[in-house]
């Protein structure tokens, strides 16, 4: 993989090179001290392995990832806590809590009075899996998933818990786990990004996402996650502007791209290169684009399967279709974001308009995938950035509560692409608020996806500003109890 | 100066006595504790010597060159080997106090002693061979001395970093596994002592024994070190090794100590485990007692060669993969341990037989293919017999039929076909049964029927086959069409307002009606975008076959005529939702769903009455009032309206009324529009009156406390 230093170093040509040498013999010490990785003998670490070349046999070769922004309730739809019913309106023991930090929202309130779900729950498939009953449709791929009860993550408010899970490091700056993936692995398909984004919201007041958590941070721009509108224009500023025709684009990206290496060679910034290579994905997205957004040869059972939302565009429904036909032409890590299930009111409703939005498509994208043949090379990944917490935020109202931010447990489910289907990983407590057995912490979730596509997440590093960066920083162990 | 050489010469020689007499009586030396402290810096002293005699050297070549032959250079060299001198005795007699701490032993640590002996004894030598005319033999000691050196040098690193040290990496690379399989793995050979070697081996080899404890193999083991048994069989418990292993991480006893590279949880796991099998020597993973835990982190610890591994492909060129790619071919070696290569053609548009007859020069390492969507034929399947060695082949959705598939029997790895949705029927499935490898074929979208699919099953136990859809029947799919998402640029306008439609993929249609009635099939079908010019409610629907009619969507559309010249709010509205007072009412600007935005006047448990005024009197016929209705928040339609008109304020006419109607049911927050028409008359004053229903209708079940109001956001006479 690329050293720029190395690069820029090395990118010497006649001229430069007598002209320095002039300078005497001092410069070219210097050059040297500059070069250190010139007489380094091959090493084994990482940067030696050719482009997309992995450490060990991957199992996935592609990511949909349903990312759930706002954080959905586990205590409604995944962890199943009868004891909360039974100790409704009591207080949340101190010993339980134990010293954990709070939201702004809460951070006043003085008494944390337990709340139950308003859902009921029920056992699926032959795993016996419990899930609350707004999730009638995953309740029936349950023997397809894996779900892990035992999340947790290190941040408590939203943006810096979405950077968390995305880069690793909740302070911006970091590359997307997309872009990582894009960095190590390329793309199947030159023709689309190897990161492709897509949005949707549900009702009601909704938290920004910033467009960073699908950002390169330092890699190089080409791995950057690219979103895809649901308007007239997919990809903004992707068509030619009016009066100009395929051909003349063309010429002037020829001119353009000649320029660019002249400049190249001159300076070695690898930007330059990243330059080049994305106008000429951006003139074959020209066609490449409208052609996947283009639903037209989707038969009508498609659109069954992922429910009526999916034939409006921009939905989460038709983003997950969306999502498959990226993911067939090739697409390495395609990450949907539906945003606003943060209910820290009126829960109940909320939690009921969003698993309507979501609950129907996320099942179809799995049992299409695995009709298609596609689910054991594709993992599947749903779940907020934390969970929310068992008591009740405000005044206690059995009928209609809210729920804060909860970073010590929640639940996220995976399938396909390597993990073992039909399994629940991880416990937390009666009362849903501490993991007992078999925490996975974000980096630990982090080094096992990445070790699905055959990375180990100490090795795959990008040095940067002299550090040496990775997806999980420094810790993060792979859960080898969810591998098939 | 000569007198300072003298000095150190007289030195060198009292430290060369020294220990020639420490190394005759080697046995009987006891070591003060003082003297290990400086034991301790043969490490550190032990590269002076080393320098100085390539310096010293390089100089007596230097000044055998006319520029250099100068008197301070011949100087220099007699220092640079006094110095040499000097520091090699030290260094041999440090080195002696060091080996005497008793923590080294073996065959390195003896030749290396006795190396070191010599370099130290030669050093002397060089000194007085350099004051004597015989050059010959002073530069014969000079090589002699810095093989030795050399030499020593080497052995003493074997001695601190173990046998091998200095070519361990490029042997690293060599070792491969040679077990394969769990269950023929001897545990102790294969599993526990390359643990030991990786994590214990540093200080606990023949050579440096540290407690008397070696762990290079079996039978030292078994003897332990000098603080008990390292293992006992049987009982890991009272095993020291495991028991040390386990000592917490500040604890002084626990192994490996805190700044070594330490066993991870499985590895500490696989030792106690083999104690407790009772630490047997020559024992098979097959035949011990299997515990789950156990069995997993073996497993994943051996790579049973199976299939192709068998068949040791080589691996292709890097430069020839990275060549084979375009912008609309990948090919991508799949791992770094091994030679396989995955294709990928998926979705391509203008795929030709060409794509895959490019790549015979990989033919024998790819071993997976996908050509999904992308309108391959029956003969290109021809070409796949250059992929000999192909597991996984992705042909979904392309026009194959069962000619197709006959050209894919010669491929006998095949481990994963996809013929999603192609043209293959159930007589393909009887040349597909008959090929042992193949493990999941994939069938949807097929016309192959269940009952084919069945017989396959049963003919072929071990085979996954896939053609399952979700019932579409199932009573909570969701059939009924989202409700339309339209775009109004502006819903109080002037001249007119636009409106366009956010269209659904598929078939979906749009009815709409802008009278207030019901939309049906009936009436106008949406095609394009259109304009609005009269106030009024737009109603919207989609429908398709084969689905459940959307939800109505409506939208007011509220056309802003003459502006009265003066508004006068005779009941105040609540304070907190009082917006900009009496301008709220004609400020031409459309309120949200939120009655807190600021846009509306909200009226808590009483009418709202409002006076316009205009300064000359006009011809008007109708009122058109703009509210929000949210009933979760107990915010209601009006009961009634009531519009009063004349040319006196305080007496004026009645000139129309209109009842609205209460829902019964919830339903969501919404904004409706009342148009009130009366006979045309000119007016100066008009008055009207909007009625709160004062009671919630019980039917909502709201809070106690929540109380009936109505939310006007603008009025418009026309």
């Amino acid at each position: 993989m690329s050293n720029e230093f190395l690069r820029y170093a090395l990118n010497m040509n006649r001229r430069t090179f007598l002209s320095s040498a002039s300078v005497g013999i001092g410069s070219l010490a210097l050059g040297s001290l500059l070069v250190p990785d010139l007489f380094r003998g091959k090493n084994d670490d990482e940067e030696s392995l050719p482009f997309g070349v992995t450490h060990f046999a991957p199992r996935a070769k592609r990511v949909i990832y349903l990312f759930q922004s706002g954080a959905p309730s586990q205590l409604e739809l995944f962890d199943y806590k009868p004891l909360l019913l039974k100790m409704q309106g009591q207080e949340l023991p101190d010993s339980v809590r134990n010293g954990q930090r709070l939201t702004g929202m809460t951070s006043n309130q003085k008494s944390f009075p337990l709340i139950p779900s308003f859902s009921g729950f029920s056992q699926h498939g032959q795993s016996g899996a419990w899930l609350g009953e707004l999730l009638p449709f995953t309740s029936k791929i349950v023997d397809d998933i894996c779900i892990v009860r035992s999340m947790h993550t290190e941040a408590i408010n939203h943006d810096p818990a979405v950077s968390f899970f995305q880069t690793g490091n909740q302070q911006p700056g970091r590359p997307s786990m997309g872009s990582w993936l894009s960095y190590g692995l390329g793309s199947e398909n030159k023709n689309l990004p190897a990161f492709c984004v897509l949005l949707s919201r549900g009702k009601g007041d909704i938290q920004p996402l910033a467009s960073r958590n699908w950002g390169n941070g330092f890699l190089d721009s080409i791995h950057q996650g690219v979103h895809l509108q649901s308007g007239h224009d997919p990809v903004l500023y992707l068509k030619n502007p009016p009066g100009t025709d395929k051909e003349s684009r063309r010429k002037m990206l020829e001119h353009i791209a000649s320029l660019n290496r002249l400049q190249e060679e001159e300076f070695g910034d690898p930007e330059i290169t990243a330059r080049i290579a994305q106008y000429e994905m951006a003139y074959r997205m020209q066609t490449s684009v409208p052609e996947v957004m283009d639903f037209s040869d989707e038969p009508e059972s498609s659109f069954k399967l992922y429910g009526a939302d999916s034939l409006q565009p921009g939905t989460f429904a038709a983003n997950c279709l969306l999502a498959r036909r990226l993911s067939e032409r090739g697409v390495r890590f395609i990450q949907l974001y539906h945003m606003g299930w943060d209910a820290h009111a009126d829960l109940p409703e909320r939690t009921r308009h969003f698993t309507k939005n979501v609950d129907q498509a996320s099942a179809a994208l799995v049992q299409d995938l695995k009709n298609r043949g596609m689910l054991d090379e594709t993992l599947v990944i749903w779940g907020g950035e934390f969970g929310r917490t068992n008591y009740c935020q405000g005044d206690f109202k059995a009928a209609n509560y809210g729920r804060d931010h909860h970073p010590r447990c929640f639940s996220i489910w995976m399938a396909g692409g390597g993990v073992k289907p039909g399994i629940v990983y991880g416990e937390t407590d009666e009362l849903g608020y501490n993991i007992i057995k078999d925490p996975v912490h974000v980096h630990d979730f982090q080094a096992t996806v990445l070790s699905l596509f055959g990375y180990d997440h100490e090795k795959l590093i990008y040095k940067h500003q002299g550090r040496r960066y990775r997806l999980t920083d420094v810790s993060g162990h792979v859960v080898k109890g969810i591998l098939a | 100066m000569f007198r300072l050489r003298q000095i150190t010469l007289n030195f060198v020689y009292f430290l060369n006595v020294l220990l020639i007499f420490l190394l005759i009586f080697e046995d009987g030396v006891q070591l003060p504790v003082f003297l290990q402290v400086t034991g301790r810096m043969h490490p550190l002293l032990l590269h002076f010597p080393l320098v100085l005699i390539f310096v010293g050297i390089s100089l007596e070549y230097l000044i055998t060159k006319k520029n250099f032959r100068h008197p301070a250079i011949a100087k220099i060299i007699s220092y640079v080997f006094y110095s040499f001198a000097l520091t090699a005795s030290l260094s041999a007699l440090f080195g002696f106090f060091l080996y005497k701490e008793g923590s080294y032993l073996g065959e390195e640590i003896n030749l290396h002693k006795w190396m070191g002996t010599a370099v130290s004894l030669l050093a002397v030598l060089i000194l007085w061979l350099r004051e004597r005319p015989v050059v010959f033999f002073y530069y014969g000691t000079l090589a002699v001395s810095t093989i030795c050196l050399v030499l020593a040098g080497h052995l003493g690193s074997e001695v601190t970093h173990g046998k091998g040290f200095l070519t361990e990496p490029i042997e690293k690379q060599q070792k491969i596994i040679e077990i394969e399989n769990a269950d023929s793995a001897i545990v102790f050979r294969d599993v526990i002592q390359p643990i030991l070697n990786e994590k214990c081996l540093n200080c606990h080899n023949a050579n440096r024994a540290k407690s008397d404890l070696i762990l290079t193999d079996y039978q030292s083991i078994m003897k332990g070190g000098k603080n008990g048994d390292a293992i006992v069989a049987g009982k890991a418990k009272e095993s020291l090794l495991y028991k040390y292993i386990l000592l917490p991480m500040n604890d002084s006893l626990h192994m490996p100590p805190k700044e070594k590279l330490q066993l991870d949880k499985e590895e500490i796991k696989l030792i106690g485990w083999w104690i407790n099998t009772g630490a047997v020597a020559h024992q098979k993973y097959v035949n011990l007692p299997k515990v789950d835990s156990i069995q997993t982190i073996m497993v994943s610890k051996f790579h049973p060669k199976t299939g192709l591994d068998l068949l040791e492909i080589t691996f292709a060129d890097q430069q020839e993969i990275k060549d084979l790619n375009t912008p609309y071919r990948t090919v991508q070696q799949i791992s770094a341990t091994k030679p396989y290569i995955a294709v990928f053609l998926g979705s391509k548009k203008d795929f030709s037989v060409k794509d895959l007859t490019e790549l015979k020069d990989v033919g024998n390492q790819v071993v997976s293919i996908d050509i999904g969507n992308s309108k391959v034929k029956d003969d290109d399947l021809k070409s796949l017999r250059q992929f000999p060695h192909v597991q996984k082949l992705h042909l979904q959705n392309n026009a194959i039929g069962d000619e197709g598939v006959k050209h894919l029997k010669d491929l006998h790895f095949l481990d994963v076909l996809n013929l999603s949705g192609t043209k293959i029927s159930a007589k393909s499935l009887d040349e597909i049964s008959g090929w042992q490898n193949l493990k999941k074929l994939y069938l949807y979208n097929t016309t192959v029927s269940q009952e084919s699919v069945k017989a396959l099953k049963k003919s072929r136990p071990g085979l996954d086959v896939y053609n399952t859809q979700f019932d579409l029947t199932d009573t909570v799919y969701n059939a009924q069409l989202t409700i339309p998402v339209v775009k109004i640029d502006s819903s109080f306008f002037h001249e007119r307002a636009s409106v366009e439609v956010k269209l659904s993929r598929g078939k979906v249609k749009y009815y709409y009606t802008l009278d207030g009635s019901e939309p049906t099939p009936s009436v106008n079908q949406y095609v394009e975008p259109f304009h609005v010019d009269q106030s009024g409610e737009l109603k919207i629907i989609a429908t398709m076959d084969g689905w459940i009619d959307s939800e109505v969507a409506t939208f007011p559309l509220l056309r802003v005529g003459l502006k009265p010249d003066r508004v006068i709010l005779e009941t105040k509205p609540h304070p907190k939702f009082s917006a900009r007072l009496d301008s709220t009412l004609v400020d031409g600007k459309p309120g949200s769903l939120d009655r807190g935005d600021k846009e509306y006047l909200g009226f808590f448990n009483r009418d709202c009455q409002v006076l316009f005024e205009l300064e000359k009197p006009k011809k008007l016929s109708q009122l058109t009032l703009s509210f929000l209705e949210d009933l979760g928040l107990g915010v209601l339609s009006p009961e009634h309206l009531e519009v009063w008109g004349g040319e006196d304020k305080n007496n004026l006419a009645q000139l129309g009324r209109f009842v609205c109607d209460q829902p019964s049911n919830k339903r969501p927050a919404a904004k409706g529009i009342i148009k009130i028409n009366f006979p045309p008359q000119y007016v100066r004053f008009v008055r009207l009156r909007a009625k709160n229903p004062g009671q919630l209708p019980a039917s909502l079940k709201l809070k106690k406390d929540t109380k009936a109001s109505i939310f006007i956001d603008e009025v418009s006479l026309e």
